[in-house]
């Protein structure tokens, strides 16, 4: 049995850009509708009410979705991956599992090929987004200060920047001394009440949930917006294939409920925002074996050019205590002394460095970030020392494309629906590691300029594969590119992919500003399309 | 034997490998003495890695890792385990982290050791001191720092930003740099 109905436009996916996407169009009273595969995670949900909230991260709050395994998540293979998937699926999508850290790409970045002869270059330029960096400040709620030297010119943001606390201002004061760039980050967490939004009170684990709506994952910002606007959201609602016609244009998607019954909606434009795995692993399965490739992949590129952004940590010990568990997560201050190329460092391109507070009382027991707790004897005094007394740098390195890292499709594995599963291959390329190597040594130098007494490193992060992207390139040349500067596909030119998939090059930062941006801007291209076929 | 069954053997398994994972000193509580065992089952009765991780370990030999064991072999077993599978040792270091450290009385003795409150983080919050403007002066006045792309906008941008690093920029403006 099967259900069908029609709209305009159909997004796949309720998170960052879908969600950004589908407030722009509702805003110019475009009938959109949205299928989200999750349900709504209420703000009020998150655990930090609960004395056990930190369990939570371990188990029904866990970003991996393969330690998560929740009904709506689908597996995602790991085994041939340095670096292992993280991903939320509800509405908001990873947002809600999300620190909010909010740094936009330099305008090298759409350049990487031209100035450093790495890479490829973006279609389209900072200049391009930077009005759509804007609107999504706005839209999203955005703390922080203008006038870092180290990016472009930005309006003032909506609140001051969240608090240093005790590490912070150590750290900081040791960046003067050394000379090196530092800047309250730019962070999607509101520092005063707007709204029905309240002021973030430092309680810590952002990445649980925010149940003051401090922090602006999208099921917060835009998502209320776009329903009062007329868009429509569809929750429990599992996209299975895109549809084309025998002219080859998209006309909607089949989809699955909760129950199992499969839907078929029409649209006159399908958008997937469905992150750098999902995006590509809908396409690769569409089509079913009447199209072995999948569907949009006439250069051979789809799921090709995986980038993570490998991270490294390293964390500064003091000897007094430092509060670390206070304060948002994952943001005191950002440092990008070595975020643009100087090739006598040993690499091209470069690297962000995020000061990370501490955590917990488990999740410091558990090793926390480059951690180093035995079980047993000794088990106690270990912890006595570091909690508390800890802070982080996050290194955050520039990952350039390499086609052999890639998302594939597993038809051995396939999700509740019998949809086959995504697996990650991945390795660290040798420029990525040198920036790894770099960027210890740079943390060591500050931590002990700043006076911490041992500093203990972790090379890389395994569990940091939030930041997925690549998987379905933008450019202008059909045969080098899945997606046109406006995110539309090149084969399918009403068929729009507006999640991480469609960045050519990953930059050096977290990079959901620009992935929203990116969507703001693919809707305005659909709004001018669709006012020159009226 | 398996976590589902919780009868009382299976409990002081539980609270043996609690007990060797979190011997406890003079300031901190053994693990064991705490009664983690019921918290343990709890946890991964809604969790199915730590089930399947709880249950595996609940299968291994009793020799070494029994309640009657000494804690020099129960170490000595525990540290055999983690060689020879690691990803059932670290599942069942978690769930017992998890039950010992989210458990009220550590978390009271956490509290009375250093400024931590004993409840949730919320509503009371943490909190911190805002950033002085002035923190940010050396910074600032230190030029200028990002990459010039070679398009039109960015030189005019970045002569403006030299001349006035601290100018407030509308949207409006903004916006014209892509025009």
């Amino acid at each position: 049995m099967s259900a069908r109905e029609r709209t305009e436009v159909v997004v796949v996916g309720a998170g960052a850009s879908g969600a950004a996407l589908t407030w722009r169009l509702a805003q110019a009273s475009v009938k959109v509708t949205c299928l989200e595969r999750g349900r709504w995670h209420a703000p009020e949900e998150a655990p930090q009410h609960h004395s056990d909230y930190e369990g939570s991260r371990l188990r029904e709050r866990a970003p991996n979705p393969n330690h998560r395994g929740a009904p709506e998540d689908y597996p995602v293979l790991e085994d041939r991956s340095a670096i292992k998937p993280l991903m939320f699926n509800g509405v908001g999508g990873s947002t809600v599992l999300w620190s909010a850290h909010a740094p936009r790409m330099h305008p090298s970045d759409f350049r990487v090929h031209t100035l450093d002869r790495v890479g490829v270059d973006w279609p389209i330029s900072y200049w391009d987004l930077a009005p759509y960096y804007e609107l999504n400040d706005r839209i999203s709620g955005m703390s922080g200060r203008h006038g870092d030297p180290a990016n472009p010119p930005r309006t003032p943001r909506t609140t001051p920047p969240v608090p240093l606390g005790a590490a912070g201002h150590r750290v900081a004061e040791a960046l003067d001394t050394l000379g090196w760039h530092w800047w309250p980050p730019d962070g999607q967490i509101l520092t005063e009440d707007v709204g029905n939004r309240l002021a973030c009170n430092g309680c810590g684990p952002c990445e649980l949930g925010c149940p003051r709506r401090s922090r602006s994952s999208a099921d917060v910002t835009y998502w209320p917006g776009a329903l009062a606007s007329g868009a429509r959201l569809v929750t429990d609602a599992t996209v299975t294939d895109v549809l084309l016609d025998g002219s080859g244009r998209a006309t909607g998607v089949q989809w699955i409920d909760e129950s199992g019954l499969s839907h078929v909606i029409d649209a006159d434009a399908v958008v997937l925002a469905c992150n750098g795995v999902g995006t590509p692993r809908l396409l690769l399965t569409a089509g079913g074996d009447a199209r072995p490739d999948g569907i949009a992949n006439s250069s051979g590129l789809l799921g090709r050019n995986l980038m993570l952004h490998p991270i490294a940590a390293a964390t500064g010990v003091f000897s007094e205590p430092v509060d670390s568990w206070a304060g948002n997560t994952a943001f005191a201050l950002l440092t990008q002394e070595f975020y643009e190329t100087d090739r006598s460092r040993g690499f091209v391109r470069g690297y962000e460095m995020q000061l990370v507070r501490g955590h917990g009382p488990l999740i410091t027991a558990l090793g926390g970030f480059a951690l180093d707790v035995p079980w047993g004897r000794g088990h106690h005094e270990r912890f006595d020392a570091l909690f508390g007394h800890v802070a982080t740098f996050a290194i955050t390195c520039e990952d350039l494309p390499d086609p052999e890292n890639r998302v594939e499709i597993d038809p051995d594995v396939t999700d509740r629906h019998g949809v086959p599963a995504a697996r990650m291959i991945y390795r660290v390329d040798d420029n990525s590691r040198a920036m790894i190597a770099h960027g210890l040594a740079s943390a060591e130098r500050i931590f002990e300029t700043a006076g911490a007494r041992k500093v203990l490193t972790a090379g890389l992060v395994e569990q940091a594969g939030f930041h997925l992207m690549g998987t379905a390139r933008m450019g202008s040349d059909p045969r080098t590119s899945v997606v046109d500067p406006d995110c539309r596909t090149h084969d399918v030119p009403n068929l729009v992919i507006v999640d991480g998939s469609v960045f050519a090059t990953s930059g050096a930062v977290n990079p959901t500003p620009t992935i929203q941006a990116v969507a703001l801007r693919a809707a305005d291209r659909l709004l001018a399309d669709r006012r020159r076929t009226l | 034997m398996t976590a589902a069954d919780g009868d009382g053997h299976t409990r002081r398994r539980l609270n043996a490998a609690a007990s060797t994972l979190l011997p406890g000193n003079a300031d901190w509580p053994d693990g064991g003495t705490l009664g983690l065992a019921d918290r343990m089952i709890a946890r991964a009765a809604g969790t199915p890695r730590f089930r399947a991780a709880l249950d595996e370990f609940l299968r291994q030999p009793d020799e070494g890792l029994s309640p009657e064991a000494g804690s020099a072999a129960r170490d000595e077993a525990m540290a055999a385990l983690q060689a020879r599978d690691p990803g059932v040792f670290g599942l069942l270091l978690m769930v017992v982290y998890d039950a010992y450290y989210t458990h009220p009385d550590v978390l009271a003795l956490i509290s009375a050791r250093t400024s931590t409150r004993p409840g949730p983080p919320q509503p009371e919050g943490h909190r911190l001191p805002l950033l002085a403007p002035r923190d940010l002066t050396r910074v600032q006045q230190s030029g200028v720092r990002w990459r010039d792309d070679g398009e039109p906008a960015a030189r005019a941008v970045r002569d403006a930003q030299v001349a006035d690093p601290d100018r407030v920029w509308s949207e409006e403006e903004i916006a014209s740099w892509s025009e």
